[in-house]
């Protein structure tokens, strides 16, 4: 490390005394000691990943010439063995991540391929949703006894497929809110990672976990289908806070899946919500609220609601209200607009055609005043967008539509221009 | 008790609950095969119904078995749901095949003759209720396609041959034995073809 060669010459040159120059490399031996080897962490996992589903391949593939009992011999040992393992890793290499993570990753198949095995080798035919469940029972432990980030990213990426085989093929009535309970279990984990914001398998939790819940919260539209369009936007509101709270604020945008998903997971609703067509449905009786209080689309709406509400509250208690963003806000007036639009559904559309325009302007003025291209651009691509998608369903004639085009195409160049041309001006 | 003693223990208890499931998944299946009924469910050749060409075929690591009492006649379609899961007891026919005695939506009581299966009203003709057994799904060895597809297409779909599934129900537990093919079973026809190839 460059630092500890270049303690010597900062002691001979009385920059730091020798006491110093000691606490800084015994600081550096510890955090060695504890944080482990990227690369090593990586090829051990892809490893222990590689060898799960190769053995799940090569046994399923060579049963032929063998009887029954040497077949669930077999099928028992690929289980025991990654057991032998973890209890090994458990006794003698307690500190090791790299170990704890592949061998926990090696059980989490084995436990999923002996269980498939055993029903293949006794014909033991079931649904994929039970065969799911039973498989991700059995290895959350694994995720606090092993302590391992990989095995919470699998069985993250396991519990979404089970969402949909629950929901779309169910075994039993609401078989899907299994779900959420099997989403609950490794969270306590993960909100301790969120202080190790900047590690691999942390950062990929930041991604995975938003991308999941954005996928699997549709499994809770039932009958009141519109109410989804809210909830959705609330959830995006919730990323947006999660991504700037304190500990993900300063991260690079590639470690801050929450405000990706947040920002453009609003917008992208905002976008859909701006079609005349998506408001079709809102005149319908069902929508009064009499009507809705027990839909689970309600509910959901009604949690997501009061976090969104709680973390406005909690980032920007010591704001005054001037320094408040309109994208913070969002949610709160999609709410009123979408309340509107149970009487007034062309008025809603205007209003959110508004607000996403506003918020793409309030983004061109902040990329200007902070002279930062990026947030320029995603203004300019805001309103763009919307351009493009008022081209749909407008009765504007092709010569209008193409010259808006024209004239957000100008933009963009004129807007970098000046920009690039404002720098180079401060620079001189 | 310190912490990794704890962490140890569970472990422990952890790996014995991961042993015990499949051991019970087995279990289960030997009692369903000491003292389970068994039933005879009658495959259907290749048939064409419309334009679809109806039989059994290779699916992967399985044979999907179209069985010939795979439905029933119902009074209203709006009864049922798309993909529901119901109720089906059985009983034997005068050539002793299995033969659907019923379809609820409540589990049946007095007998131990049933399996839960997915139930879908016929897109053709809604006064049929199908159904798909979880037994649908025949595991092959899946080292000789060549063979298999030869005894699916000249056995299982020859209209001519009388072929059946042996399989022994017991309260929605079912063990699937031997899929017998004009009297003999598939695996001794399969080692038979692999001995002479």
């Amino acid at each position: 490390m460059s630092i500890l060669k270049d303690l010597p010459e900062l002691v001979s040159a009385n920059v730091i005394t020798n006491d110093i120059a000691r606490q800084i490399t015994e600081y550096y031996r510890r955090k060695q000691v504890t944080s482990p080897n990227r690369q090593l962490l990586i090829f051990g996992i892809l490893g222990a990943l590689l060898v799960g589903i190769g053995i799940m391949f090569i046994i399923a593939n060579q049963w032929d010439e063998l009887p029954l009992t040497v077949k669930t011999v077999c099928a028992f040992l690929l289980l025991i063995v990654p057991q032998l393992l973890c209890i090994y890793v458990l006794l003698k290499k307690q500190d090791k991540v790299v170990w704890k993570e592949s061998v926990a990753l090696l059980l989490f198949f084995a436990v999923g391929a002996n269980i498939s095995l055993i029903s293949q080798i006794y014909n033991i035919n079931g649904e994929m949703s039970s065969f799911i469940l039973t498989w991700m029972v059995l290895t959350v432990p694994l995720v606090y006894l092993l302590n391992s980030s990989a095995v919470s990213l699998a069985y993250f990426f396991c519990i979404m497929i089970y969402s949909f085989a629950a929901r779309y093929n169910s075994r039993f009535p609401s078989e899907e809110y299994i779900y959420w309970v099997l989403f609950v279990l490794p969270l306590p984990r993960y909100f301790r990672l969120f202080n190790k914001s900047g590690e691999v398998l942390t950062v990929l939790h930041h991604w995975l976990i938003p991308f999941i819940l954005t996928v699997t919260l549709t499994i809770l539209s039932h009958g009141s289908k519109m109410l989804m369009h809210p909830a959705y936007i609330f959830m995006f509101g919730i990323f947006y806070f999660v991504g700037v709270s304190p500990i993900l604020r300063n991260r690079p945008l590639i470690q801050n899946g929450y405000l990706i998903f947040g920002f453009a997971g609003t917008i992208i609703s905002l976008l859909v919500m701006s079609f005349k067509s998506s408001w079709k449905a809102m005149s319908d009786q069902h929508y009064q609220l009499n009507n809705l209080i027990i839909a689970p689309e309600f509910i959901a709406c009604a949690i997501l609601f009061i976090l969104a509400s709680i973390l406005l509250y909690s980032q920007n208690k010591i704001k005054r209200f001037s320094e408040w963003k309109l994208i913070e806000v969002a949610y709160l007036l999609f709410l009123m607009i979408f309340i509107l639009g149970i009487w007034f559904p062309s008025q809603s559309v205007m209003l959110v055609n508004l607000l996403v325009f506003v918020l793409g302007l309030l983004m061109l003025r902040e990329g200007t005043k902070l002279s930062h291209l990026g947030v320029l651009n995603t203004g300019m691509l805001v309103i763009a967008l919307l351009v493009i998608c008022r081209c749909f369903d407008t009765d504007l004639t092709l010569f209008i539509k193409g010259t808006l085009c024209v004239l957000v195409g100008i933009g963009f160049f004129a807007a970098n221009w000046i920009m690039i041309k404002k720098r180079k001006e401060n620079e001189s | 008790m310190n912490r990794r003693r704890l962490i140890f223990i569970a472990f422990i208890l952890v790996a014995l609950a991961q042993l015990f499931v499949p051991w019970h998944m087995i279990s289960k299946q030997a009692g369903t095969a000491g003292t389970g009924a068994e039933f005879k469910f009658k495959t259907e050749s290749e048939v064409r119904r419309g334009d679809n060409l109806a039989g059994s075929s290779l699916r992967g690591k399985f044979i999907w078995l179209h069985f010939a009492e795979n439905h029933i006649k119902i009074a209203d379609k709006k009864e049922w749901q798309e993909n529901q899961s119901a109720y089906v007891m059985f009983t034997e026919d005068s050539a002793g095949f299995a033969k659907i005695k019923s379809v609820t939506k409540v589990k049946p009581e007095g007998s131990s003759d049933w399996v839960r299966a997915r139930v879908y009203v016929n897109w053709k003709d809604s006064t049929l209720l199908q159904i798909t057994y979880p037994f649908n799904e025949y595991y092959i060895e899946d080292t000789n396609h060549q063979a298999v597809d030869s005894v699916i297409k000249n056995g299982l779909n020859d209209s001519l041959k009388v072929n059946y599934l042996k399989v022994k129900i017991k309260d929605n537990q079912f063990m699937v034995s031997d899929l017998m093919i004009d009297g003999r079973p598939f695996k001794e026809i399969i080692n038979g073809l692999r001995k002479t190839q």
